[in-house]
């Protein structure tokens, strides 16, 4: 997926164009047309859509409204192809969320440059979105797997899920302190009676786990926690 | 004069582009599919014109208009913007469309001239 391109232009000019200069580096699947585009849109996924304004059945416009809507494609970027290069175009594409808009002629170096850029900026992106990081601690949200840093690189730390939602929790609020009860509450849910101790249980475990940073966590006595990272 | 000389360094100055950032082939192919596409646009714009389809006479003049640019014209461009920007068929949209296609023929001369001087 990272390196699959849906192009939709009709032109063959500019497809001849788009595949010297993109296809080198990526996959691409060309569609002449809206219904060719709708057949490729519902079976594969894209890192981008470039895509012509002015189709020979329907607005690209339109194309890019289905394409929103489909959880699938909701994150791709889209860039504009078109020969259209008015000031009320380009605010139209802005305003429906495109990513960039392209003007024919372009230059084939500028196109590449600017496609790596959308698809690196997205890759970024969703790296973020899957990843949150807090001082040495990196966070791997959709496997509940923690990444410690040491002085050269990064280690994966064995934690069980509920001491990653303890330090995830914390660490999501630098500088703040929880009482154990809110840590409770959090984790579990009002309605389940745990000893609060069980949390400093919890929090040992993870102390030494991260070592050499479990100073991060601080113990406020006769409070409970506060996850702190300059 | 002049603007016939900046028509002639802006062919010059896109192919030179297309030729150094593709290959001798994709510029080759451009240019042949822009002239033989020629005759095709023209047939087009005649049916269109004579059933009054002011819609594909733009949309003809809009690819028009991006595949010349393609290849480095300046004044086709400008003329198929005329048509684009048209609201009605009457009126000058058949002065349009000669011009057009005048442009066109003189185009693809000198843009295969110019592109047989690099070989």
């Amino acid at each position: 997926m990272e390196n699959r391109l849906l192009v939709v232009e009709d032109l063959p000019e500019y497809r001849s164009l788009i595949k010297m200069s993109l296809g080198y580096k990526y996959t691409i699947d060309f569609a002449e047309s809206m219904v060719g585009a709708r057949e490729f849109l519902k079976l594969n996924s894209y890192a981008l859509i470039l895509l012509d304004v002015l189709l020979p059945d329907g607005s690209g416009l339109d194309l890019c409204r289905e394409a929103q809507a489909e959880p699938r494609h909701v994150d791709t970027p889209i860039i504009f192809l078109t020969a259209r290069n008015t000031i009320s175009d380009k605010v139209i594409g802005y305003s429906m969320g495109i990513d960039d808009y392209v003007v024919k002629p372009f230059d084939p170096a500028e196109l590449v440059a600017r496609v790596d850029l959308r698809i690196l900026k997205s890759l970024k992106k969703k790296h973020s979105e899957e990843n949150f990081k807090k001082g040495p601690l990196r966070f791997e949200l959709n496997g509940f797997r923690l990444f410690v840093k040491d002085s050269i690189s990064e280690k994966k730390v064995d934690v069980t899920p509920l001491e990653f939602k303890i330090l995830l929790k914390l660490a999501q609020n630098n500088n703040r302190i929880f009482s154990r009860q809110q840590i409770l509450d959090s984790i579990w849910g009002n309605d389940i009676y745990i000893d609060d101790r069980s949390i400093d249980r919890h929090i040992s475990s993870i102390r030494k786990k991260i070592e050499p940073h479990q100073k991060v966590i601080k113990t406020i006595s006769g409070i409970g926690y506060e996850f702190k990272v300059v | 004069m002049n603007s016939k000389l900046s028509e002639e360094s802006s062919i010059f100055n896109r192919l030179l582009i297309l030729k150094s950032e593709t290959s001798m082939e994709v510029t080759t192919e451009i240019l042949r599919l822009f002239s033989t596409r020629q005759v095709e646009y023209e047939h087009l714009a005649h049916n269109y014109s004579q059933n009054k389809d002011l819609k594909q006479i733009q949309m003809l003049a809009h690819n028009l208009k991006a595949t010349s640019a393609n290849i480095g014209a300046v004044r086709l461009p400008e003329i198929c913007q005329l048509v684009e920007d048209s609201e009605a068929i009457t009126g000058l949209v058949p002065f349009y469309l000669r011009a057009i296609f005048s442009e066109y023929k003189k185009i693809n001369f000198l843009a295969n001239k110019i592109f047989d001087q690099m070989k």
